[in-house]
């Protein structure tokens, strides 16, 4: 072997041992993940009426269970968030990513609403991305008569 | 351990059994009485009520259902199939030909296209479910007015009366492919329940290890369906069949001999839920030995109809799909476009799952079928948001009718909470005393029909049903709503969408039950075309393709 060939085999063992070293131990589906931050969820809001809002934010396929909860916890006070929305959703073992929704119903028309989102397994077990604590404002009570 | 630790670990597992135990029937909260709402709907689009159902139009968009069961040509063409498919079914089993594994699906057949299986000889199981329809509802009028739901045996007779016939509060579920679905279970690593049949899974199968046979002896003893008092009536009328022979021929000799009562006829004509019978589940008179072979006998009715199901004439994997999964059909583009849609970015697979590999944002699908018979549904339960459909006459079925039957005390009032109904015991305490804890969890979920055949109908222009309560008329309707449920929610009932939007198609009534609300459907993203497309992969899978 010459010492060439002998160089280029080191260097692609040292690159080889680093790399495993370097890869975080997840699951099969979060190693197809293209990108999306592992333990940040960055919640956005899909729309939200008088009563109803929608929340979403977009994880690497956590694994687990094929039942998840996409979970918000929220509330009025920013440090009291003590309710808590959970909608059922289904991941796809095959998708790389996940996009968590929550329904949040019978909100008060009209108020700023302080909440913080989380995702589980069907067994309780909880997913590793969740957010900060961020807040979005119920529209008016009359907005629906307001479109007719 | 310190006999006080033992003590209190005993209590705990106590504690908890006994919470388990006390999830008792009726805990889950049902709302009070309520006349059902004036309706107010379009057609659908191209609809025309045939010229024969033009005199069953009641007013307020309702249905004289005795004048629509004597008139309707989708139910005339469906009596006149299953005279054909008996006699033709009749004639096999008495060709002497039939191998054992051809006897005891001809025997199902049979069973099934026999109207005179219900309690007034006039309902055959496939009046409901229709070769034709995918074995679903196949009178295209009941999909527009009753959202799919079908009259069942007995005709209610008390003056004034809507609706003037019993009929029951879901749409038909098509039982193609139902006996691949195993028995209802808990699957303790992944928190959910698989298999069972039924909308609400209650047909588990737990006693006889298999679901489809569990379901077959559900509608036979409906009230609102077949509506036998007993289930040794079905037995007596096998034993008055006239393939009576054949059903010896498979389960033996002597398998129908039963010495029965004198007052067999008049208990026997008898529908369930008369309050004559006062609620006796087994109001016939046998002796314990009778009584014994009549279960047995009715088990094996059952075991027939579920090997009916299973058969070629009814699941036969013989779609476009099928084949292209085969290699012997290609699918067009659009149709492809469909596919990738269906495993991609509509999600379809999660649920619906079709064997193959994803290709959802960069993914690669790698070609190889992981299943080349995929069932299309993962046998799950969800809560997909349906509204409340206003049309069904359920809601209206709230007075007793002329046997002091009510079905529906609660009318409009009644939420259907579908396996929730279930695991609360609407239809009996179920088997598994630990699943009633379970119920907060699967409130409101219903079980994931198969996709396969979903498109299938008799003819061009048949308006079909889909889930289960029929609110959804069309597959186009069903792939928009899973694309903008969450785009367009309105918190209103069914008729009630705000001016300037179009119910299903820019307004989405409030769901029946929002527990459990699935949130994997509802926004995604698709556009019009898409939609399209996926509506067009669907229709690849409709068995009795050729290649």
């Amino acid at each position: 072997m010459t010492t060439a060939k002998l160089r280029i085999l080191t260097i692609a063992l040292i690159v080889t041992v680093m790399g495993s070293l370097l890869v975080r131990p997840r699951s099969a589906y979060a190693r197809q993940n293209s990108g999306v931050e592992q333990n940040s969820a960055r919640p956005t809001i899909e729309s939200v009426s008088d009563t109803l809002a929608f929340i979403s934010w977009t994880t690497p396929n956590p694994g687990g269970t094929i039942l998840h909860y996409a979970v918000v916890r929220y509330g009025k006070d920013p440090n009291h968030l003590q309710f808590t929305a959970k909608s059922p959703t289904r991941i796809n073992p095959s998708h790389s990513e996940m996009v968590f929704r929550v329904r949040i119903q019978d909100l008060e028309p009209g108020t700023t609403y302080y909440y913080h989102v989380s995702s589980e397994q069907a067994n309780g077990i909880s997913d590793p991305a969740t957010s900060g604590v961020n807040q979005f404002t119920t529209r008016r009570a009359d907005w629906i008569s307001a479109k007719k | 351990m310190k006999c006080s630790e033992g003590f209190s670990l005993l209590s705990l597992a106590g504690m908890t059994t006994l919470a388990m135990l006390m999830v008792v029937p009726g805990a889950s909260a049902q709302g009070t009485p309520q006349p059902a709402p004036p309706l107010n709907f379009q057609l659908p689009a191209g609809y025309q009520i045939p010229p024969a159902d033009q005199q069953c139009i009641l007013s307020g968009q309702r249905l004289n259902l005795q004048c629509i069961i004597a008139n309707d040509p989708d139910a005339k063409r469906i009596r006149a199939e299953e005279a054909m498919l008996e006699a033709q079914a009749l004639a096999a089993a008495k060709s002497g030909k039939l191998d054992p594994y051809h006897q005891v699906q001809t025997l199902g057949e049979l069973e099934i296209f026999d109207p005179k299986l219900a309690v007034n000889n006039n309902k055959a199981c496939s009046f409901c479910h229709d070769p034709a329809a995918g074995y679903g509802n196949g009178i295209s009028i009941l999909s527009v007015f009753t959202g799919g739901t079908n009259p069942g045996s007995v005709p209610i007779t008390v003056h004034g009366a809507y609706p003037n016939n019993r009929i029951g509060k879901r749409n038909p579920q098509s039982y193609t492919y139902a006996t691949y679905f195993p028995p209802l279970h808990y699957n303790q690593s992944q928190a959910d329940f698989y298999g069972g049949n039924f909308w609400d899974g209650r047909a588990t199968g737990y006693k006889l290890q298999n679901a489809a046979a569990n379901q077959a002896e559900g509608p036979p003893l409906d009230p609102d369906e077949m509506a036998n008092p007993d289930p040794a009536c079905v037995v007596w009328k096998l034993s008055r069949s006239n393939y009576k022979f054949f059903f010896e021929q498979i389960y033996g000799v002597g398998s129908l001999e039963i010495t029965w009562p004198s007052d067999v006829q008049t208990i026997c004509t008898t529908p369930i839920g008369a309050a004559v019978l006062n609620g006796n589940p087994t109001p016939l008179q046998l002796s314990p030995t009778d009584r014994t072979l009549a279960g047995k006998d009715f088990d094996e009715f059952a075991y027939a109809i579920a090997a009916y199901e299973g058969s070629d004439s009814v699941s036969p994997f013989t779609s476009k799909f099928d084949y292209y999964l085969a290699g012997k059909a290609t699918l067009t583009t659009q149709e492809l476009n469909g596919y990738d849609l269906f495993r991609g970015k509509g999600s379809c697979n999660t649920c619906h799952l079709d064997g193959r590999s994803s290709t959802l944002l960069g993914g690669s699908d790698t070609g190889q079928a992981a299943s080349v018979q995929p069932l299309f549904t993962d046998t799950t339960y969800n809560n997909l948001g349906i509204p409340k459909n206003v049309k069904l006459p359920f809601y209206s079925e709230d007075t007793p009718d002329q046997w002091g039957f009510n079905s529906n005390p609660l009318g409009f009032g009644f939420t259907d909470e579908g396996m929730g109904l279930f695991l609360d015991g609407f239809d009996g305490v179920p088997p598994n005393l630990s699943w009633g804890v379970l119920l907060p969890q699967f409130e409101g979920k219903f079980q994931t029909s198969t996709a396969r055949n979903s498109a299938m109908v008799p003819y061009p222009g048949f308006v079909k049903a889909h889930m289960h309560n029929g609110y959804l008329t069309s597959l186009k309707e069903v792939v928009h709503f899973y694309n903008t449920r969450d785009v367009y929610p309105y918190p209103v009932l069914s008729g009630n969408c705000p001016q300037g939007t179009v119910e299903k198609v820019t307004c989405w009534p409030m769901p029946e039950d929002s527990n459990n609300e699935n949130t994997t459907i509802g926004k995604l993203g698709l556009s019009d075309e898409e939609e399209n497309d996926i509506v067009a992969f669907l229709q690849t899978l409709v068995d009795g393709y050729k290649p």
